[in-house]
């Protein structure tokens, strides 16, 4: 009995850690740059099917995701340049994010189709591993572990480097990042592509678990603006938190109640919406 | 041709194209066709809350997907009468608006956009996984319409009379005191506060009829479409509505309807010819968010207010102002206390801003605030008026306690406030800003049946304090193109026809000129003996000649306090402007 | 170092600077005295890009930076310890100073974080507390210290003094005075007269909108009575190019 309990948190964790990829970018830049994003859900999508045609040509996951983060990197560049020309009104950002939505949907569906698809997993990570007498799929600890490593990397980055420092001197004060001499564009939009590469590799990470499907960017999209309500933007802990929570959550109440479907999560976060409405470590502006 | 009767006429031809559409047209375009007045009834109630309110609702859907299910549901008991279904669907709308909107409306811009996009999901989810009430994915059959809504052309004539009403309830709802105070808040949402309106409920009560309508338009798509899915709450659906409204003109009556028709237009004739149609209006969405005439438009709009601003400059302000009432000032005897402040502290974060703070103003009294920068001076005002709460000391009005009292609470009970930028409603006339304070003064601003038009009372109160204020010949200027010292002059007309008890005035000469201070002075000076006054100044000239007596703060506390002349002379305040001996 | 060339900067319709010029030689220190109100900060911000002029050019060191974006204004030496300290909260002392940090431009001794420490030892103290943690008087070294990392060749001060206790106003003039020495060009915007006496060798009285009235030794100032706000000349009316109307 404890054994199911224990692997089922296991499986809200790996999920969670999921989330956190997602959301890690999403947080950052929304911190950095307060510009709606429609487009996050996106990277996710062909981040997986960029993995997918990776592998496919015979290469390993590894491979597969850094082309899957490269591949993002770039696109996020343009998405970067095309919200900078908008300028700051969030329903042209909204409008502009939306069309690139429309567009990427429609030549994904063309590219490769309606099915459900997943990423195939390396068979070294196919198989269960044993933990304190059951067995727990190995790509599942495998994500947890990933997600951990990343985190810490980033919040290592944020905390102890001076490029962590600047992207928190411009979320701080824009205007007065400038009047220190930094290049407060240039530090948005790598805080900007490095998110898309993060969701890019989510999606080629996370494609063998979650799948990848026409919807699956709205969906995904989803949960990263979940987590980064919960978590607080701007904030790298609040994400970690926020992704695990949603995760451990979503997972275990699909259990529990699983006629309430994904509601438990969309829950969590009207509840914190009602008592802590900038989420667990935002700031009050 | 007068733009109105351009307008009317391109009305009149465009409900007559509608009327005649269904004669020529074969199934496929009448298909079309209805499904471009349900989406334009739904493009009309998103534009409710998102142009005219400037809330960004991208879970709308939650609104229209609700309406259709209700009508769903009750038709799966046996036919129901078509008025039933519409009725039930935007009552239960109604209601499920009023409870979410306690909890949305906590939020705004993008938390606001998150959030509502999160409830059209979760509702979704909901219809989705609740399988024995809505049959899950697959869906919900057999909405069947009374005998003669079943001819399309029938259904697609009813359709075409309920949108023309609504849209014609909306026309009469934008033109009542209500929407110029839905505009308002959406425009200076402090502003409107501090002029006594409750921004809260305006924002509520127009979340809610949108609600409705949409509602309206999620039964009108049930009906039309006879077969109801979870697909219905998805945020393609929302997102296609912001797509309609801001592709069509937000907070324009028709560009709702404009951009239903392209887009459906675009889908429909689109997916005949190429599978790509989502492309195009992908690419189309893309075209119009980087809008690229705009940069055309600015330069002209630029030019243009340059020279107002020019000829504005030009004009000296009037010195028509009733002087008569200076002289009538004679020293209050009696002390009424009107307003205090008794041991106010304040910090942020860990500076310690204002400490112990206690101040009394009389009726009738002028009270000057002076002291070096960063003394405090501003932080005490937004204490008073409600914008910031102290963190120990209370603040009372005529005797009785507001500490706790919002802005705008505290505008009803007779605070008025001018602030150091001016705060104004630019993109309205002068006209219209004064309007807005006066009807939120009557307590009228949340009328919605008559037109502004039409409160002859006000009108006339308006017009005559423009004449007073020597204002008349700017009276249909967007406030935002006026000199500066002219929208100084109509920030304290405003604050003065609320009629309050004390008025906060925010260093009323900051940024104006030599001539414009001298004429500033002049009309703070000429304002009725009876209102009591707390002036915030850096202007000596300005401070000695108007007020009655002066309070120095630095490093937030009071220093000194007395007449104009006990002050000058007290060497602990000169000390404080020119630093202590170093 | 610095020509400062007729600039006007408004401030969403108004119209804050009509017409501003002055200079700042290299290696001296310019006081802009005046009350609140007149364009102090308007001015200070339009120099440094926050606000650009609108018409008017501003050159520095022999290059037009008039209307060019802060970060490229700052590289080129002229930094700014804003009004307010406007330090980064989410930062720590430390890293205040090290994201600031710049090669210098010229060939002067440069100034590191030791430095720093040496001319504010209480920000050494404090290197890896959170900066919004510091009292406002180490803030404003803070704020100081962190345009000094840039190695700026002019720096300007506005109202550095303002709102701090006297005690920590004295140890701020000795730390400016410090800078001047150490051949750092200083443009002060301040209210008090006694602060210019110490720190500058021009001073310039400026009245509504950008008029100056005196510019000379801070010796002959005019008697400046700054309670009653503005001198005797300003108050006979005689304001220079300041009204518009």
């Amino acid at each position: 009995m404890l054994d199911y309990w224990t692997s089922q948190l296991l499986n809200g964790l790996s999920f969670g850690m999921l989330l956190f990829f997602l959301a890690a970018g999403l947080t950052l830049t929304l911190g950095v740059m307060r510009v709606v994003n429609l487009t996050h859900g996106s990277f996710y999508l062909l981040g997986a099917y960029a993995a997918l045609e990776v592998i496919g040509q015979g290469s390993s996951l590894l491979v597969a995701s850094l082309g899957a983060a490269a591949a993002m990197a770039a696109l996020g560049a343009v998405v970067f340049g095309l919200l900078r020309l908008v300028g700051g009104d969030p329903l042209r950002q909204t409008l502009l994010t939306l069309g690139l939505v429309l567009i990427v949907d429609d030549l994904a569906l063309a590219r490769w189709g309606g099915s459900p698809m997943s990423v195939p997993k390396p068979s070294f990570l196919s198989g269960l591993v044993e933990i304190g007498g059951f067995a727990y799929p190995s790509y599942r600890l495998f994500i947890i572990g990933l997600g951990l490593l990343l985190a810490m990397t980033l919040g290592l980055l944020q905390r102890y480097t001076i490029f962590g420092a600047a992207v928190r001197a411009v979320a701080d004060d824009i205007e007065m990042a400038g009047g220190i001499g930094l290049h407060a564009p240039a530090i948005a939009m790598t805080t900007f592509v490095i998110g898309a590469a993060l969701a890019g590799v989510s999606g080629a990470v996370g494609g063998a678990v979650i799948g990848v499907y026409p919807g699956a960017d709205i969906q995904v999209l989803l949960l990263a603006l979940i987590i980064v309500i919960v978590g607080g933007m701007g904030s790298l802990a609040g994400s970690f938190v926020g992704a695990l929570s949603v995760g451990v959550v979503d997972t275990l109440g699909r259990v529990l109640l699983p006629q309430m479907g994904a509601s438990f999560m969309f829950l969590l976060m009207l509840l914190t919406l009602i008592l802590r409405p900038q989420g667990l470590f935002g700031r009050t502006e | 041709m007068t733009r109105r009767a351009s307008t009317l006429s391109g009305v009149i031809v465009a409900v007559a194209v509608a009327v005649v559409v269904p004669y020529f047209s074969s199934a496929y375009a009448l298909t079309i066709a209805t499904n471009v007045l349900v989406s334009a009834m739904f493009a009309v109630s998103l534009n409710l809350v998102l142009g005219y309110g400037g809330l960004p609702s991208l879970g709308h859907a939650a609104f229209f997907g609700t309406g259709a299910y209700v009508v769903a549901l009750l038709s799966q008991k046996g036919a129901v009468s078509f008025a039933l279904g519409i009725s039930a669907a935007v009552g239960t709308t109604l209601l499920l608006s009023l409870v979410l909107c306690r909890i949305l409306l906590r939020t705004r811009g993008l938390y606001f956009l998150m959030a509502t996009l999160a409830v059209g999901e979760i509702m979704r989810n909901v219809a989705e996984s609740w399988r024995s009430v809505t049959n899950g994915g697959d869906g919900l059959y057999g909405i069947k319409l009374p005998g003669w809504l079943a001819d399309g052309r029938n259904l697609y004539w009813s359709f075409l009379i309920a949108l023309i009403v609504i849209v014609a309830a909306v026309a009469v709802l934008m033109r009542s005191p209500f929407g110029y105070s839905l505009r308002a808040v959406r425009d200076n949402r402090s502003r409107t506060s501090v002029l006594g309106v409750d921004p809260l409920a305006v924002e509520m009560a127009a979340f809610a009829f949108s609600a409705a309508i949409a509602g309206l338009a999620g039964a009108m798509f049930a009906y039309a479409k006879a077969f109801v899915s979870p697909d219905v709450f998805s945020l393609g659906v929302s997102t296609d509505a912001v797509l309609m409204v801001v592709l069509g003109g937000p907070a324009t009556l028709l560009g709702p309807i404009a951009g239903a028709v392209v887009v459906q237009v675009v889908r429909g004739i689109g997916s005949i010819y190429t599978e790509h149609w989502l492309t195009i209006l992908g690419i189309l969405a893309c075209l119009v968010a980087l809008d690229p005439l705009r940069y055309l438009r600015r330069s002209s709009h630029m030019a243009k207010s340059e020279e107002t601003a020019a000829g504005a400059i030009g004009v000296p302000l009037p010195v028509s102002i009733p002087l008569a009432t200076t002289a009538a000032r004679a020293p209050s005897a009696s002390r009424i206390v009107v307003l205090e402040a008794r041991g106010v502290c304040k910090r942020f974060d860990s500076l310690r801003v204002l400490t112990d703070i206690s101040l009394s103003i009389a009726a009738g009294e002028r009270r000057g605030l002076i002291g070096p920068n960063g003394a405090g001076k501003t932080t005490l005002l937004n204490i008073l008026s409600g914008i910031i709460r102290p963190d120990s000391g209370r603040v009372h009005l005529d005797a009785r306690d507001i500490t706790t009292l919002t802005p705008f609470e505290r505008a009803r009970r007779g605070i008025g406030r001018t602030f150091q930028i001016a705060n104004l409603f630019d993109k309205n006339t002068v006209r219209e800003n004064i309007l807005v304070g006066l009807l939120a003064r009557d307590g009228q601003s949340l009328r919605v049946a008559r037109a502004v038009d039409a409160y002859d009372s006000v009108q006339d109160e308006v017009s005559r304090l423009l004449h007073e204020w020597g204002l008349r010949e700017w009276q249909d200027v967007p406030v935002g193109l006026l000199a500066y010292g002219r929208r100084r002059l109509v920030e304290i007309v405003l604050a003065v026809a609320q009629r309050p008890k004390v008025l906060l005035l925010d260093e009323p000469a900051a940024g104006l000129s030599g001539r414009e201070t001298k004429d500033i002075i002049h009309t703070v000076a000429a304002l009725d003996p009876q209102l009591s006054l707390l002036i915030v100044e850096h202007d000596m000239d300005l401070v000695f000649s108007v007020c009655d007596s002066i309070t120095v703060i630095a490093n937030g506390r009071v220093l000194s306090e007395g007449t104009g002349e006990t002050v000058r002379h007290d060497k602990r305040v000169t000390d404080a402007y020119l630093g202590v001996s170093l | 170092m610095l020509q400062v060339r007729n600039i006007h900067t408004y401030y969403d319709n108004a119209h804050i600077l009509h017409g501003v010029s002055f200079d700042v030689p290299r290696g001296s220190s310019v006081a802009i005295l005046g009350r609140n109100g007149v364009g102090k900060t308007t001015l200070a911000r339009s120099l440094v890009g926050f606000t650009p002029p609108a018409r008017g050019d501003v050159i520095f060191n022999g290059i037009r930076i008039s209307r060019r974006p802060s970060r490229e204004i700052v590289r080129r030496g002229l930094t700014i310890v804003p009004q307010g300290r406007r330090i980064f909260a989410s930062l720590t002392v430390e890293e205040n100073l090290r994201v600031a940090a710049r090669k210098p431009t010229e060939a002067s001794p440069e100034w590191t974080l030791g430095r720093i420490y040496e001319l504010f030892p209480r920000l050494a103290e404090r290197s890896k507390q959170w900066a919004n943690t510091l009292s406002g008087g180490e803030q404003q070294m803070l704020s100081i210290g962190r345009a000094l990392m840039i190695n700026p060749l002019l720096l300007i001060l506005d109202e550095p003094t303002e709102g701090l206790a006297p005690i920590v106003v004295n140890e701020l003039v000795r730390a400016i005075g410090e800078l001047r020495h150490a051949g750092v060009s200083l443009l002060l915007l301040e209210q008090r007269v006694e602060i210019a006496l110490r720190l500058a060798d021009t001073a310039i009285l400026m009245t509504s909108r950008g008029a100056f009235t005196f510019m000379g030794s801070p010796r002959d100032l005019p008697a400046y009575d700054s309670t009653v706000g503005g001198s005797a000349a300003e108050r006979t009316g005689s304001s220079g190019n300041g009204d518009a109307a």
